[in-house]
């Protein structure tokens, strides 16, 4: 894509040449602001084992606004409803310039580490996970052995 | 913060700090928020502004900001950062220069720091990123920011090192000045070890030095040897041109004293018959009728006499004029032109003399005033310009002969006698003035004569003297002997008993002089007699007509001492032809070899097309027309040429069938103009005819009797056999022209007669076989039947030394050029396998060489190489 902005040319190069451990953002082939986007669920929390498919989309503003962050595979968390769309401050008001793909994607890996069902996207779940926190995460548990263990293909 | 204890010093944080975080690149115009963050004016800060409320958020922290009035320009500046990038600002321009890329900090490639400065010695800085915990790529981005020792990254005691630019501590310096003072002494050695070398070069300046003084000293001497040399002949000249003279004055004035004597006798006699018989009659007495009768019988008789004296019939013998006729424009203009001196850059041969060369009189008279003396004697435009010196072995040869000639008493007391001789005849003065002469033999003439073959009988034997004879003639105003000259010395001849019939003998005459005058030392020393001696003579023996010049003629007296064995054989061919075959023994070449080295005509470069080569190998020259024949090897044909480069045109293609080639190598065309040609990797030999249609094709793979294996050079003898380089078999192959198998000889070694890898072949016209044996770094020459004769040549890349030689050529002289490809150059012997010249040197310029193959030499000398990897043939 022409006219592409050097911040985005930077930012791509270095998630290529230093990683994020978790986290792989490839840029689709043929529009260098989509990003596939697999991060993997964090240790000590229902998702680990799990690997999470997104899609990350830089707006035209970009960095002046927040990237276009979505979970493509199923998963049970009181901040990330049934579409995929995800409840996180700096996607929306708190986005900063300042902030990164990476940085997003390491406050997507921190938010699955540490749901806030005090600021649901999905009420059900979020009521799950206040009313009964252990069987919402065995729930969770599930959802990542169902949806996420399996190859990526089936979605 | 930069002074943040906590944060690692790596260029990478430092650059990091130095980036806005909103864009991503070093700050531009950074303005510092009451936050204390940090960002550029532009784009970013401009872009920040919530022109509604006039507020920012610091992109940071999210604090709100009241955005100064005229805009977030009139946030302060953030003087440290600016400072820092002052301070890198060098480093920042390099960074620039290097591309987007390598301003990133993150992106630096170990490898490009180095490139980037190559002056840098390769092993101090091979020995320092030892000892550094970080890639040498990392430590120049100290000089962007945070000074540190690029090895340990101390922070004390930084200074820059002069020697390799680079920010270093006080300890490592040392360590690093340890390093670069033992590669100074390493240098330091190094010199040490080459000075023998310029030394040495200065000892052999020295000696040219020397030996080029020595020979300017040998050249003066050569140069006064050959005038003085010049001018006793001159002035032997004049003593027998004055003796001759003389003798004609005292001959005239005997027969005019003869005459007078005659006169008075008959004078006298008349006075007293008159006195007597006026006194008889006067007596008055009776005088018998008888005895007047006789009287008056006596008076008519001697009144007859007196009317003999009255009408002319008896008068006093002419009187010849005599005329001295010295116009010889021929002696003025070789004169006038003797003697140049040649001067050449190139080194001098310096074993290498040539004897003086001597007029070559086969050439046409019109030719004659450039051709006259040639020793000495160069073209006035020739370039380079080169020193030919006479050798002064041949200028004492000359000296003894012309004594042995010219100035032996013997000699001149001939010289008289051949006057005696000519007694009557018309002698060369005479003839010149053109003054009627009586032709009718009288008595002092007869009395001459009969003298003269009296002497004759005591004397040296009459073909010398006729010899002095011819050479008068011809010395003498340059005119041909004419018809009835011929006649009467032929009938003087018959009364010497001694006929000599032709010229066509002369050789054998001269032979019988040159025994005569005994010359057996030189015959031992020298086994090749000059040429230039064979060339004056022979051609006296072809044009005895011209020889005009005196000089010449006392040279023509030198060449018959010069002269020896091959004089008979040449004498002999003379007579049964008149051919111009040269004898091979001569060791001044006709062809200026020593004046070679800048070729004349280049053509060809790599490709396919017609006129292009790709590998060219053999070459050679047909005998029949003088064209270039070019065995294009990589191409798999055969290119013809004219002998100025034009191409003619091409045959043959890559295939195993009759008329197709693979890599064909050696090539040579018979006197019939029959191509032959090594058809390298498919075993054989081709024969096309000279329209380069196919005629036959003969030889396979392998090791027996007339099987070959990558067969290479080719040639012919005069017979029309072919000579074929077997080069893998180690072996020289002989066929008849047809094909068949006659012999071998040769085998794998380097003892002689055997080869390691022969690859060309020539046959001279002395009918010897040139091999050059490459992998024995020499020549091997043969006769006809394979028996060994002699080998010259050695490893080496000293004059008449060669690395691989491969093309080989023999002039119509026996002058052998071969192609020493692993030196890059031409080198021309003499047929003994002495070195006499060479040329050319490494390049892909014209007249260097990069692979040197085939040679051939075109009928007016011109020396035709191919180059197989400038993919060329030049013309020297």
């Amino acid at each position: 894509m022409s006219g592409l902005p050097r911040r985005i040319i930077k930012e791509t190069q270095r998630l290529m040449a230093e990683p994020v451990s978790g986290i792989t953002a490839v840029p689709d082939e043929h529009n260098s602001r989509y990003f596939h986007v697999v991060v993997a669920g964090p240790s000590q929390s229902p998702y680990e084992g799990g690997l999470f498919k997104l899609e990350l989309f830089l707006p035209e503003e970009y960095p002046m606004s927040a990237p276009k962050v979505r979970f493509m595979t199923k998963i049970y968390h009181p901040n990330i409803d049934k579409l995929g769309r995800i409840c996180l401050d700096i996607l929306k008001d708190k986005w900063s310039p300042a902030l990164q793909i990476r940085t997003v994607l390491l406050s997507i890996q921190a938010l699955l580490s540490a749901p806030n069902p005090d600021d649901p996207l999905d009420n059900n779940v979020a009521d799950h996970w206040k009313s009964n926190e252990k069987s919402a995460i065995d729930q969770a548990r599930q959802w990542t052995q169902t949806y996420a263990k399996s190859n990526m293909n089936n979605h | 913060m930069a002074g943040a204890p906590d944060v690692s010093l790596s260029s990478e944080h430092v650059q990091r700090l130095l980036q806005c975080a909103v864009c991503l690149e070093i700050f531009n115009q950074p303005k510092l928020l009451p936050c204390q963050h940090t960002f550029c004016l532009s784009p970013c800060l401009e872009g920040l502004v919530e022109v509604r409320t006039r507020s920012i958020r610091c992109p940071e922290c999210r604090a709100d900001h009241f955005v100064p009035r005229g805009g977030p320009g009139n946030f302060p500046n953030n003087l440290t950062i600016i400072s820092f990038l002052e301070l890198s600002a060098r480093a920042s321009a390099r960074a620039d220069a290097r591309g987007a890329v390598l301003r990133d900090a993150d992106a630096v490639v170990p490898g490009a720091r180095d490139r980037e400065r190559p002056q840098r010695p390769r092993e101090a800085a091979d020995g320092y990123q030892a000892e550094g915990d970080e890639p040498m790529g990392a430590d120049a981005e100290a000089g962007d920011g945070v000074l540190c020792c690029f090895v340990c990254r101390d922070e004390r005691s930084i200074s820059r090192c002069s020697h390799c630019d680079q920010l270093v501590c006080e300890e490592c310096r040392r360590a690093h000045l340890s390093q670069v003072k033992s590669d100074v002494m390493r240098m330091i050695s190094q010199i040490r070890r080459g000075l023998p070398q310029i030394s040495d070069q200065l000892i052999v300046l020295g000696r040219k030095e020397t030996q080029f003084q020595n020979r300017c000293e040998e050249v003066k001497t050569d140069i006064s040897e050959v005038f003085e040399k010049h001018i006793r002949d001159l002035k032997a000249r004049e003593r027998v041109l004055q003796e001759e003279v003389d003798v004609f004055i005292g001959r005239e004035l005997r027969s005019l004293r003869v005459f007078q004597e005659n006169t008075e006798m008959e004078n006298a006699s008349l006075a007293s018959f008159c006195d007597s018989a006026e006194a008889l009659l006067s007596l008055s007495r009776s005088i018998t009728e008888g005895d007047l009768i006789e009287l008056k019988r006596q008076c008519m008789e001697h009144l007859e006499t007196v009317q003999c004296y009255e009408d002319g019939i008896t008068r006093p013998p002419t009187v010849k004029q005599i005329q001295a006729s010295m116009e010889s424009p021929f002696l003025t203009s070789t004169i006038n032109n003797f003697g140049d001196l040649i001067v050449t850059s190139r080194p001098l041969p310096s074993v290498e003399t040539s004897a003086p060369r001597l007029p070559r009189v086969e050439d046409s008279l019109s030719r004659l005033d450039q051709n006259l003396n040639p020793d000495f004697r160069l073209s006035r435009a020739s370039v380079p310009p080169q020193i030919v010196r006479p050798s002064s072995r041949a200028v004492e040869r000359v000296h003894q002969a012309s004594r042995a000639m010219s100035i032996s008493p013997t000699q001149s007391r001939r010289d008289r006698q051949v006057n005696f001789d000519l007694d009557g005849q018309p002698l060369e003065e005479s003839r010149q003035t053109s003054v009627p002469q009586m032709r009718g033999p009288n008595r002092w003439n007869r009395y001459d004569r009969r003298s003269d073959s009296r002497l004759d009988e005591g004397r040296a034997p009459s073909m010398l003297r006729q010899i002095q004879e011819r050479t008068r003639h011809r010395s003498l105003g340059g005119i041909p002997m004419t018809r009835d000259t011929l006649d009467e010395r032929e009938e003087n001849s018959d009364t010497d008993s001694d006929p000599i019939p032709s010229y066509l003998q002369t050789g054998l005459q001269r032979r019988g002089l040159e025994e005569d005058l005994g010359d057996d030392e030189e015959r031992m020393d020298s086994p090749q007699p000059e040429a230039s001696m064979r060339a004056i003579t022979s051609s006296g023996a072809r044009s005895p007509a011209f020889v005009p010049a005196s000089v010449q003629h006392r040279m023509t007296g030198i060449g018959l001492v010069e002269t020896q064995r091959p004089l008979a054989e040449e004498a002999g061919n003379q007579s049964s032809s008149n051919s111009n075959t040269a004898s091979v023994y001569v060791s001044t070449p006709r062809n200026r070899y020593n004046q070679k080295g800048s070729s004349v005509c280049q053509f060809g470069y790599r490709g396919t097309a017609p006129g292009e080569f790709t590998s060219p190998r053999g070459v050679t020259a047909s005998p029949m027309d003088d064209k270039i024949y070019i065995a294009d090897s990589s191409n798999h044909r055969v290119q013809v040429f004219s002998s100025r480069g034009g191409f003619i045109k091409t045959f043959g293609h890559h295939g195993q069938d009759e008329g197709q080639f693979d890599c064909l190598a050696g090539i040579a065309v018979n006197g019939l103009g029959q191509v032959i040609i090594s058809d390298r990797y498919n075993h054989r030999v081709q024969i096309f005819d000279r329209n380069g249609i196919f005629q036959r094709a003969f030889g396979s793979e392998g090791r027996n009797p007339g099987q070959l294996n990558y067969p290479w050079g080719v040639a012919c003898d005069n017979m029309g056999f072919i000579y074929v380089c077997d080069k893998e078999n180690n072996r020289i192959q002989v066929f008849q022209s047809n094909g068949s198998y006659v012999r071998m000889f040769g085998s794998q070694g380097s003892m002689p007669g055997q080869f390691v890898n022969p690859h060309y072949i020539a046959v001279s016209p002395d009918n010897k076989v040139y091999v050059s044996d490459s992998s024995n770094h020499r020549i091997q020459v043969f006769s006809l039947y394979g028996d060994f004769m002699f080998s010259f040549g050695s490893c080496g890349n000293l004059r008449g030394q060669m690395k691989f030689p491969r093309g080989i050529a023999i002039d119509h002289q026996g002058f052998v050029v071969v192609a020493d490809s692993g030196n890059h150059r031409i080198q021309i012997f003499r047929s003994d396998g002495r070195f006499y010249s060479m040329f050319g040197s490494w390049g892909s310029e014209r007249g260097h060489f990069k692979g040197l193959e085939g040679l051939a030499i075109l009928a007016d000398g011109k020396i035709v190489v191919g180059d197989r990897e400038n993919h060329c043939v030049q013309i020297f």
